[in-house]
């Protein structure tokens, strides 16, 4: 039985090879996941320098003198019909491997021919990038015109852009270590996933900077495709624990013309909760303190709405601030109180509110 | 030894300086001069002119306008001691004249609301005109505010006597703890100030200016306000 | 007469028993000058003001039958209040202190006011006729004013026809300052800046003579009253305050066995002074690695008041964020703002270049397809496969802008960026960027009325390494019987004025500007008003939108934004409500459109009473691009999910022997994903805190959380019991932090940490932390710290 399938198999090989060696084939070799391509890659012009490369013609065997008529159609969206945008037949040459970006540029592959739909083309050109679907058909002939073999690639292009989001967790919303929900909206095309996570101190330094230095202790962690996850299961660099702040991205790895690109999340932040809360390392987590909030109220519209969270969200405590008067002498937390209450009743009475940032 | 040689060196250059200038003589006959300024404040001598930033101790003659800005304050002194306190976004006409002893003073107020401590003498005079009405004041305080249609004035202490401008044989009288109100029409409404116009009237009366300024880690914040002067 | 002497005798030493009488919260009492119808300061010297709530004084005029009262205000050891220039009239006022001690209890002074003692007295002088001719308008008796206000004004006004104004002289602290005097009819002043300073203390005495036309003293006045100079208030204004921090930390990490130390420091010096304000910061870490953007950080900045900052070195410029936001930038930035005209720019390095590297080499012949396949410099293999390198970035930002921000601004940004091609050797596809953006704020109401809009279209060329079109290559491809029937010459015209901005070849785009693909807008209106704070705003940004100054900004996106904020209840109740829809394929180049909604809701509740703090939240999430995942030929592409989301939140202090601290909290959320990628996922979260405070050293804490979730139907369970506490000692300078939390079930660790902090002296601190997290069956991690901080 097994020596049966055997012999079978060695026999398609050669019988392959053979038809192989028999007649000329072409085949096209497509970058990998192409999910959106640039219009400057159909660009077929005989002096465009560092044209890319997004697909590769196989032609066996080499040295044969043929020629190739191509064509690539186009749907504007999956379910609409197919057009033919562009059609050529090149020059007689002697059959070799090459690259899109050869085709109508190196010598031996100048076209004989070309016919192009300028209609459709002008309307590709005002959607900015191709879309839908792309039918590339390459058909190989002998020099005389006989017909050899024909190969045909088709590319979806779901253009994909960042309006990657990520639902959950919520700003400034605090979690346990060992549950920690990472939800985020999907994107049509996405190969994967990635997701990164730091923490950072407050203060010191802005969140998205601390995804960029040193070791994320979630680094571009693969998600593949789907579309929620539990941070407390995915593999880390370091340990992470309660009371730290953690900001997060998450990052859709897409293909544009035949490279991948990864498309960002805003980014988001969020706490690691500490048994115990505030109290216990008072250094650490944020409790909002009641008198800055009263602060912020009366700031208002004064302040960077980026201060304004601080204010509100404990991140500066009365403990923390120093209070002067106009000549620069302290006032007491217990002065200060008064004052509030009176800016509180009083907000008429307010001449000016400057703000004076520190980065 | 060391503060002596400073009020010699002083004396010196005093009295060098009295050699080479006289007292200045302003031609400016002033019947008021600008006090206290918080913010914006703009002057000039008759509406002729143009306005100009107003300083402390600006002198205001017969005619001198002051106006005010947003969150600003004017305090406008009279020669014979009465006192304004010009609110934010007003405009302060004053006219001032002498008859023998008697010194009378007038002030047309535009718009705006101006609080007012009127030291009278004798027989003298001291009158708020406004678009709306005219008001003489015996020897009083309180805040008279006004725009084009209506005129109010809220008095703490002392007697005031208003007339409409349209109407002059519409007017009324009030005295201290009561308030009175002239509309363009010559309507004249009478009532008794309640707590919440005594709380109008101390907050117009406020004119020291404090600066809180909270330091921290992530920004500065400066808040400028009003208070009384005991805070 | 003689018995008019004995009575005032009789009187005097009465007042002067009281006056002796002791108190044991009063020293002495002092009264300013009392005239008539001026204000009579009166100050006391207190004693252990520690025990002294408050202090009142109560004070009558002659012939009042009843006292009236006043509170007094207290600064450090002194009681002072100002008595009415209503009451002050001859011949005398009387007086007496009511000191309200913490303790509940009420003293007098003079002591026994309710027993009959008399009160404190003070004669006050009438006014003479020629004081009311000559009225000393400013300053007004011990009145206290700062170097700007000071002002000296006379006014003659009911002076007699016989008085010279301009004779009169002025005497400050007896230096004769008449010269200074400016003189408008019948009124004298002497202006505040002219008026001398150098004198000691801040004690003034005025002395004003007046003389009449044949050069007689007619009449002197004499004015105390007090300079707060503005060199003291500059003094201490310009006393440069130096504040620094040194902080070194050294950690050991062991990750599954993987033992990394860190290491790192910083110092940060701040000094400030006459109003400028010089900071630098350093920090150095061992994570600094050459192949990676830097994690070490310097600055140095200088700010001049709120109009001039300078930054040098790493920082994070601020611009419209459509231009540049949270990007960091290594070179300078600074903003002038001179309040109509203001100006902001930024220039700098945003990615340092990082060597790629070849992984393989190829022939021309047997080269494959790939992005990462690059051409080197080599003869017989002129390909290689490569790990890409990172090009150098550069940026320049500015802003110039109009208004002061306090109720109109307008603002136009720019920024430029480009990639060194030569930066590195193998790296590929290298970018070019411009965007060009302009901001409008308008503000009504004192901001209650908030409208903020921007807009800004961007270009980007994304392979700039073959550099702008060739002459030759634009007569090939443009020109009758190419591809593009276009004059060559208009091209390389086109070209030639592109070119000063950005490289013109076929990476530049878009392709479709008149499309809005490269627009970026959004606007916002906010109102301020009866307790709500409602904020309207619509985004659009075009799909092919870039920004080098922006790394995370969405695009392809457009829609509305709704949120109301509404105050109740005294500040007690908030209730927050929230909607937004968004939707992409704005250019139509996706297979269908995707809508992104967001519903939210919450609810808190801070009663400031004895009962628990309440918050309670929801949030719907919802996409769909309205494929239906059965339709065979698009299925694949479905998106079609829901989240739902609850919170609810208790918080309760409560005293129960000892004050505890508790809170309660629960979490749910759960996504239906009817789309292709069928990525449902639940999250259940329910946490208990109990906090007691046993002394004012000791605290512990109980904690217990249960926690459930199923992502695409794979359980997730486990449950943690927290015990810990918080140690003081050494007079608070040594603090213990301790905690011990097993979990059980699917997360299957047991945590040790403990926090030691130590502060050696007042500006030298030591923290010691442990942490261990050991995972039966698996490995122990450990995380050993100890991080020094000294601050001068």
């Amino acid at each position: 039985m097994k020596r049966t399938h055997f012999l079978f198999f060695i026999l398609m090989a050669i019988l392959t090879i053979n038809l192989k060696a028999q007649a000329p084939r072409i085949s096209l070799v497509l970058l990998a996941d192409l999910s959106s391509l640039d219009l400057s890659a159909f660009a077929l012009e005989r002096n465009l320098s560092n044209q890319q490369k997004i697909f590769q013609v196989v032609i066996q065997p080499e040295g044969i003198n043929a020629y190739i008529e191509g064509k690539i159609d186009w749907q504007a969206s999956i379910n609409s019909s197919a057009s033919e945008v562009f059609r050529f037949q090149t020059k007689i040459f002697k059959t070799r491997n090459f690259f899109s970006d050869e085709l109508a540029s190196s010598s031996d592959l100048l076209l004989e021919d070309k016919t192009v739909d300028n209609d459709l083309i002008e309307e590709i050109i005002e959607r900015g990038k191709l879309t839908g679907k792309v039918k590339i058909t390459l058909r190989l002939f002998s020099e005389n015109g006989q017909f050899l073999s024909e190969s045909y690639s088709d590319i979806v292009l779901l253009n994909p852009s960042p309006t990657i989001s990520i639902n959950l967790p919520q700003e400034d919303s605090q979690f346990d270590v060992g549950n920690i929900p990472l939800q985020w909206t999907p994107v049509n095309g996405a190969l994967r996933y990635l997701i990164k996570a730091n923490t950072y101190s407050e203060g010191a330094e802005s969140p998205t900077a601390a995804l960029h230095s040193g070791t994320p202790i979630i680094n571009d962690f693969n998600a593949g495709t789907l579309t929620s996850i539990n941070l407390a299961t995915v593999t880390k660099t370091r340990e992470w624990y309660g009371g730290q702040k953690v900001v997060v991205i998450v990052k859709a790895v897409i293909s544009e013309s035949g490279r991948e690109k990864e498309l960002n999340s805003e980014p988001v932040t969020f706490e690691l909760v500490q048994p115990g809360g505030a109290a216990l390392t008072s250094k650490t987590t944020l409790k909002p303190d009641a008198n800055m909030v009263r602060l912020a109220d009366v700031l208002q519209d004064a302040v960077s709405s980026e201060f304004l969270k601080k204010l509100k969200d404990g991140t500066i405590k009365l403990s923390d601030v120093q209070i002067v008067d106009e000549n620069n002498q302290p006032v007491s937390s217990d002065s200060f109180m008064l004052i509030l209450s009176f800016l509180e009743a009083n907000n008429p009475l307010i001449i000016s509110k400057t703000f004076i940032p520190k980065p | 030894m060391k503060n002596h040689i400073v009020l010699f060196a002083a004396l010196i250059s005093f009295g060098i300086n009295t050699f080479l200038q006289a007292q200045k003589k302003s031609d400016i006959n002033a019947v008021a001069y600008v006090q206290k300024i918080v913010k914006i404040v703009e002057q000039r001598n008759s509406d002729k002119e143009v306005w100009a930033g107003a300083k402390i101790a600006t002198p205001l003659p017969d005619g001198g306008q002051v106006k005010t800005g947003a969150k600003s304050l004017a305090i406008v002194k009279f020669l014979e001691g009465s006192l304004l306190r010009v609110r934010e976004n007003s405009i302060l006409n004053i006219y001032g004249k002498k008859e023998g002893k008697k010194v009378i003073s007038n002030t047309y107020i535009d718009k705006g609301a101006v609080q007012f401590e009127v030291q009278k003498q004798g027989d003298d005079e001291f009158r708020f005109t406004t678009p709306t009405a005219v008001a003489a004041i015996r020897g009083t305080d309180g805040l008279i505010f006004c725009d084009t249609t209506v005129t109010r004035v809220y008095l703490e202490n002392g007697e005031l006597y208003i007339e409409s401008t349209t109407d002059p044989t519409k007017n009324g009288k009030i005295v201290g703890g009561e308030k009175i109100s002239v509309d363009q029409d010559g309507n004249i409404v009478v009532a008794a100030l309640t707590d919440e116009d005594k709380i109008i009237i101390d907050k117009a009366k406020l004119q020291t200016t404090k600066k809180i300024i909270i330091k921290t880690a992530h920004g500065d914040v400066e808040v400028e306000y009003y208070t009384s002067d005991q805070k | 007469m003689k018995k008019f002497l004995l009575i005032f005798f009789l009187i005097a030493l009465l007042n002067v028993c009281v006056v002796a009488q002791v108190s044991n919260y009063v020293s002495e009492v002092k009264a300013g000058t009392a005239k008539e119808k001026t204000p009579i300061t009166i100050t006391a010297e207190l004693i252990s003001t520690e025990n002294i709530s408050e202090v009142f004084i109560a004070y009558k005029a002659f012939g009042e039958t009843e006292f009236l009262k006043m509170e007094m205000l207290i600064v450090g050891n002194t009681a002072s209040a100002a008595i009415p220039k209503e009451i002050a009239l001859p011949p005398y006022i009387e007086y007496y202190l009511i000191i309200n001690l913490k303790s509940g209890e009420q003293q007098t002074y003079p002591m026994g006011i309710d027993e009959g003692v008399n009160p404190l007295q003070i004669s006050v002088a009438g006014v003479s006729q020629k004081e009311k001719e000559i009225l000393v308008l400013s300053p007004s008796e011990n009145e206290t004013l700062s170097q700007d206000e000071q002002l000296i004004s006379v006014s003659f006004v009911r002076a007699p026809e016989s008085v010279d104004v301009a004779k009169t002289k002025f005497y400050l602290n007896g230096i004769n300052v008449s010269e200074l005097a400016v003189i408008a009819g019948d009124l004298i002043v002497l202006a505040g800046e002219n008026i001398p300073v150098d004198f000691d203390g801040s004690a003034r005495n005025l002395l004003i003579e007046v003389y009449d036309r044949e050069g007689n003293l007619y009449h002197t006045i004499n004015r105390k009253f007090i300079v707060v100079t503005a060199e003291v208030a500059a003094a201490i204004e310009s006393q440069w305050k130096l504040f620094g921090n040194l902080r070194g930390e050294s950690r050991s990490e062991n990750l599954n066995r993987l033992n990394t130390w860190y290491n790192n420091a910083s110092a940060n010096f701040n000094a400030s002074g006459s109003g400028l304000q010089v900071s630098a910061y350093g920090y150095v870490t061992s994570e600094e690695k050459s192949d990676k953007q830097p994690f070490n950080r310097y600055s140095a900045s200088l700010d001049a008041g709120d109009w001039l900052s300078i930054k040098a070195g790493d920082s994070y410029p601020r611009f419209p964020n459509l231009i540049m936001e949270g990007k960091r930038l290594r070179g300078f930035s600074g903003a002038l703002n001179l309040g109509f005209f203001n100006f902001q720019a930024a220039f700098g390095e945003t990615a340092r270049d990082v060597e790629g590297n070849i992984l393989r080499k190829y022939t021309a012949k047997d080269v494959i397809l790939g992005s990462d396949i690059i051409k080197i410099n080599d003869l017989n293999t002129p390909y290689a496969k490569v790990k890409l390198g990172t090009y150098k970035r550069k940026i320049f930002v500015v802003r110039p802008s109009f208004g002061s921000g306090e109720n109109f601004q307008l603002g136009f940004s720019s920024l430029y960026g480009k990639d060194e091609v030569n930066s590195i050797k193998y790296g590929a596809r290298p970018q070019e960027n411009i965007v060009i953006g302009s901001d409008l704020m308008l503000a009504f109401d004192e901001k209650n009325i908030m409208l903020t809009s921007q807009a800004a279209i961007s270009f980007l060329n994304k392979d700039i390494s073959s550099g702008s079109l060739t002459n030759a290559q634009i007569d090939s491809i443009f020109g009758p019987g190419s591809s593009f029937d276009v004059d060559p010459e208009k091209v390389k015209e086109y070209r030639d004025y592109i070119d000063k901005f950005i490289t013109v070849n076929q990476y530049l785009g878009p392709w479709n500007p008149q499309e809005l693909a490269s627009f970026g807008a959004e606007a916002a209106l906010s109102l301020n008003y009866l307790n709500n704070n409602i904020k309207a705003s619509y985004i659009y940004r075009g799909n092919d939108f870039h920004s080098f100054g922006q790394s995370f900004l969405r695009t392809d996106v457009r829609g509305i934004n709704i949120v109301d904020r509404i105050r109740m209840l005294d500040n007690k109740l908030f209730i927050s409500l929230g909607y937004e829809d968004l939707q992409d394929n704005l250019q139509n180049t996706k297979i269908a459109t995707t809508k992104f909604r967001t519903v939210s809701a919450s609810v808190s509740l801070f009663p400031r009473a004895d009962f628990p703090n309440i918050t309670v939240g929801y949030n719907r999430f919802s996409n769909s691009n309205g494929i239906v995942v059965t339709n065979p030929k698009e299925g694949k592409y479905a998106i079609d999910d829901q989240t739902n989301r609850i919170l609810v939140q208790l918080s309760y202090d409560f005293s129960a022997g000892i004050k505890h601290s508790s809170s309660v909290s629960f979490t749910k959320s759960d996504r239906e994903d009817n789309g292709a990628a069928n990525s449902d996922a639940q999250f259940n979260n329910l946490s208990l805190n109990l906090n007691s405070f046993w002394d004012k050293d000791l605290m512990s804490v109980f904690g217990f959380v249960y926690s459930s979730s199923e992502i695409s139907n794979i359980p997730f369970n486990y449950f943690t019991f927290t015990a810990g506490g918080r140690y003081r000692m050494l007079e608070n300078k040594l603090t213990l932090t301790a905690t011990l939390s097993p979990s059980f079930g699917n997360f299957n660790r047991q945590a040790f940490e403990f926090v030691a902090d130590y502060s050696v002296l007042k500006n030298l601190n030591l923290a010691f932390q442990t942490r261990l997290y050991r995972f039966p069956g698996k490995s122990t991690n450990s995380i050993l710290g100890l991080i020094t901080r000294f601050t001068i």
